[in-house]
């Protein structure tokens, strides 16, 4: 069953298409990749995805409902969060507090209520709060829980904003380049991650460039170049399809 | 996080005894006057810095709000000799309405154009008080009615002082549990990323919006009580100015700190009264340790204590090792 | 019609200065991507330096540009203030420059004084008549003195090579560096510049407002709104908003009301940045994620 629909979607800034007419699916409970060169449009998709920006042409649908322009925040209350290739962290606060945030729509934030520290505020703080250190010791940084994050390296951080994301449970999560930056062990370590995610039910789109790593946990990969989609298959036809290695992967990329 | 469950932290302890132990070393009606003038300008940096602080949004036109919540205030109970306490909810919830409006184009702005367009509302929102002098008195104010809540009326300067008190206590204690929780939580992570405040549900106009109306609410109300306790209210308190010192306070005392907007309020309010023996040089010098505290302690005053908080850290670590 | 042109005449004088203001902001802006709230002050400065230096017994020949050199030396001095500034957040520097406004105001107050002073105009007092509506001499003054220090900076940045310099600082700091430009010093000659056009502004319009200590915050902050609305960094944009506020405002004053004659420059702020955020003539910005 496809939980994620693509349909004929464009989209212009100013002169420049950087996504054209890109069709396709993502079937539920698979990791499925969005691979190509810097530039070829994959975060302009995602982002179109997950609401941050306008589709000018096509549609996307969502468990058969359409998302299309649907605003990010309100795309969470249906279970699709995101992480991002820039890391969108809250450096002034703590891990602890960033994964708390995560949690955010299945709290009570009545200004009243919080004002007063009425009970079910704090009862619903020490819930969250256990249910965050312990996704925290999944992926092994439950030591750094209230540290600042400002004070964290690139590697955590990157963990951080995937726990965030993971923590209401989402049925569809977008992972932005969660590997960008990050050494061979940290890459490994993520990879594990993000295979568990996936075998309690997750349906992953995951946008990489570290292909080792694509090829290893992938079902099914998209291959867009220049804005336009080149191919679609599983990982073997990918690696065997003579215009992907042309683009792509025929940069030697595939031997890292 | 630490003060989960607590009632009253060690802060708030501490704020409740030293507000018992001030009176005793204010010696006149003066003396009161600061103290008071003071806690009410606590209080409305604690709203202020809600808005600025913790969600990240600039805004240098609070003194008109504060000026023009007064005025309505002031002008229903003086004018129209409605109860005051009635005169400041109906100012509170007039307020509300013209900030609600107001946010909505504004908060779309960003950075220095959020800041130039907040100012130009304060100004519009001063010169408007200062013509029209039909209602408002003009540019040399009016008088003001006395003040009585449920017909006790508040006449000297212990009440007042009582009031600002309780009123200062209450807010440090809300906002800090306001802090700590998830509403508190998204403000701040407005400020350090709106992009992941929307990527985990958080409806950001609404929350700018929200913060926003509730600081004028404040602002509101600690400045109607102010211009009740001085029996006068002028345009030049929604002036420009104001609405500067207003934002002084915070950021001198420290922005996005509970006791930074506290302690920043006392020092301004205070220090020109202190510096009133050098006469004229009272701008410069004032202006002089504006600067001076923005280059050395751009974290504000309150930095001090985190610098000395590391210290001992780094004192404890090497005693460790 | 002659009313009309009358308050053209008075809208073009006051929106030349504006103009200086906004460009002085302008500059520095470009430069270093501060707001400076005390910009308005150079103007005063300007000003109140001309005024007591002539007390003083000092040949216009010789006050003039004493004054504008007191006003760029607080040019400087603000420089060094904001480099030494190590925390760059928009607030605290916004502070820092008020600060410093609030420091020069109150200098002003204890070095010269917290009268009105003004100067006798430089040419004469016959206004002339131009179709029916007059115009003084000084007015005419103002706006061919800013005419020129427009045309002069448009000059210096485009068609020298120390102009050159300063704009790719402006663009891309690290890069002039890498091409040996010192930008510290491009930093601090626009600072100078920035203080001495509003100072020169601030010369000229003496004898027509008068000037006092306090006269610069409004100024200041209508330079702003000049900026902003020409759309912030651009100095045509700066000086057309200028001029444009000039005009505005005086047409509101005679024709509507004088009381809310300082209003117009910030409600059409307001306007300009609801729906033309850029400004008239700034960039249309657009966030990457």
């Amino acid at each position: 069953m496809s939980l994620l629909k693509i349909d004929g979607i464009s989209k212009s800034f100013g002169g420049l298409k950087a996504v054209d007419n890109i069709s396709f699916e993502v079937e539920e409970g698979t990791i499925h990749a969005l691979i190509g060169p810097n530039g070829a449009g994959k975060t302009t998709l995602v982002n179109m995805i997950s609401g941050i920006y306008s589709v000018d042409v096509g549609d996307i649908y969502f468990n058969d409902e359409k998302i299309t322009n649907v605003p990010t925040h309100k795309l969470v209350n249906k279970h699709i969060m995101r992480t991002f290739q820039n890391l969108e962290i809250c450096e002034n606060m703590t891990v602890m507090e960033n994964i708390l945030l995560g949690f955010n729509i299945n709290m009570n934030k009545n200004l009243l209520k919080c004002s007063f520290q009425f009970e079910s505020i704090l009862d619903d703080e020490e819930k969250f709060t256990h249910i965050a250190l312990s996704h925290l010791k999944r992926v092994g940084i439950e030591e750094h829980a209230y540290t600042l994050c400002s004070d964290l390296s690139y590697g955590i951080l990157k963990k951080v904003e995937i726990v965030r994301a993971l923590a209401i449970n989402p049925k569809l999560l977008l992972l932005d380049e969660p590997v960008a930056g990050l050494n061979g062990t940290e890459t490994a370590e993520i990879a594990e991650i993000i295979k568990e995610i996936a075998a309690q039910g997750v349906t992953v789109l995951l946008i990489e460039h570290d292909m080792k790593m694509i090829m290893g946990i992938s079902d099914n990969i998209t291959v867009v170049n220049f804005g336009v989609k080149l191919a679609e298959g599983t990982p073997e036809e990918i690696s065997s399809n003579p215009a992907v290695i042309k683009a792509y992967l025929g940069e030697g990329s595939l031997h890292e | 996080m630490e003060n989960k469950g607590l009632f009253l932290d060690r802060g708030i302890v501490l704020t409740i005894i030293v507000l018992c132990v001030i009176p005793f070393l204010l010696q006149n009606s003066f003396h009161y006057e600061i103290a008071i003038m003071c806690m009410l300008n606590a209080v409305i940096c604690i709203g202020l810095n809600m808005l600025v602080g913790y969600t990240g949004q600039i805004s240098l036109g609070h003194g008109a709000f504060a000026g023009l919540g007064a005025y309505v205030a002031v002008i229903l109970s003086t004018t129209y000799s409605f109860d005051p306490v009635l005169s400041i909810l109906i100012a509170s919830v007039v307020l509300a309405i013209i900030a609600y409006f107001i946010s909505k184009p504004i908060l779309k702005l960003e950075g220095h154009y959020l800041a130039m367009g907040t100012l130009a509302v304060g100004i519009i929102i001063s010169i408007v008080l200062t013509n029209e002098d039909h209602l408002t008195g003009g540019p040399d104010g009016m008088g003001v009615s006395s003040f009585h809540i449920l017909g006790y009326v508040f006449e000297n300067d212990i009440q007042w002082y009582v009031l600002s008190a309780i009123f200062l206590v209450f807010s440090i204690w809300a906002l800090q549990n306001v802090v700590n929780s998830p509403f508190g939580r998204i403000l701040r992570c407005i400020r350090d990323s709106e992009t992941a405040a929307k990527a985990i549900g958080a409806d950001v106009p609404y929350y700018k919006t929200y913060v926003f109306v509730i600081s004028v609410v404040i602002a509101t109300v600690a400045g109607s009580l102010y211009s009740y306790y001085t029996g006068f209210i002028s345009p030049e308190e929604s002036g420009f100015m104001r609405s500067i010192e207003l934002v002084v306070m915070i950021v001198f005392g420290g922005l996005g700190r509970i006791y930074g907007a506290v302690i920043g309020a006392i020092i301004i309010t205070a220090l020109p009264q202190f510096l009133t023996f050098l006469h004229d040089y009272e701008h410069m010098v004032f202006g002089a340790i504006i600067i001076f505290v923005m280059i050395f302690m751009p974290k504000g005053i309150v930095s001090i204590f985190d610098v000395l908080k590391y210290e001992k850290k780094k004192e404890i670590k090497k005693d460790n090792s | 019609m002659v009313e009309l042109l009358q308050y053209s005449f008075g809208g073009l004088t006051v929106g030349f200065i504006y103009a200086l203001v906004g460009l002085g902001f302008t500059v520095i802006y470009n430069s270093s991507k501060i707001i400076n709230f005390s910009q308005g002050e150079f103007v005063m400065i300007g000003g109140m330096a001309a005024v007591f230096l002539s007390y003083a017994d000092f040949p216009f020949i010789l006050a003039f540009p004493m004054a504008i050199m007191l006003a760029s030396l607080l040019g400087y001095v603000l420089f060094k203030l904001v480099s030494l500034s190590s925390n760059s957040s928009v607030t605290s520097l916004i502070i820092l420059t008020l600060g410093y406004s609030i420091f020069v105001r109150g200098s002003s107050q204890v070095g010269f004084d917290k009268q009105m002073h003004t100067l006798p105009s430089f040419i004469s007092d016959t206004p002339i008549s131009i179709f029916g509506a007059t115009i003084t001499p000084q007015a005419i003054l103002v706006i061919v003195v800013s005419l020129c220090i427009v045309f002069t900076l448009y000059y210096m940045f485009n068609k020298t090579k120390l102009g050159k310099a300063m704009l790719a600082t402006a663009d891309n700091k690290d890069a002039a560096k890498l091409v040996g430009i010192s930008v510290k010093k491009i930093l601090i000659m626009n600072f100078m510049i920035s203080a001495s056009i509003a100072a020169i502004g601030g010369i000229v319009l003496t004898p027509i407002t008068s000037m006092n200590y306090e006269i610069g915050i409004m100024l200041g902050l209508k330079g702003f709104c000049a900026a902003i609305i020409g759309g912030i960094g651009n100095p045509f944009g700066a000086v057309f908003g200028g001029v444009l506020l000039g005009i505005l405002e005086s047409f509101v004053a005679g024709y509507i009301s004088s009381e809310y004659k300082d209003a117009v420059a910030f409600i059409v702020l307001l306007l300009i940045l609801f729906f033309f955020p850029g400004g008239l003539f700034g960039a249309k910005k657009s966030t990457r994620v």
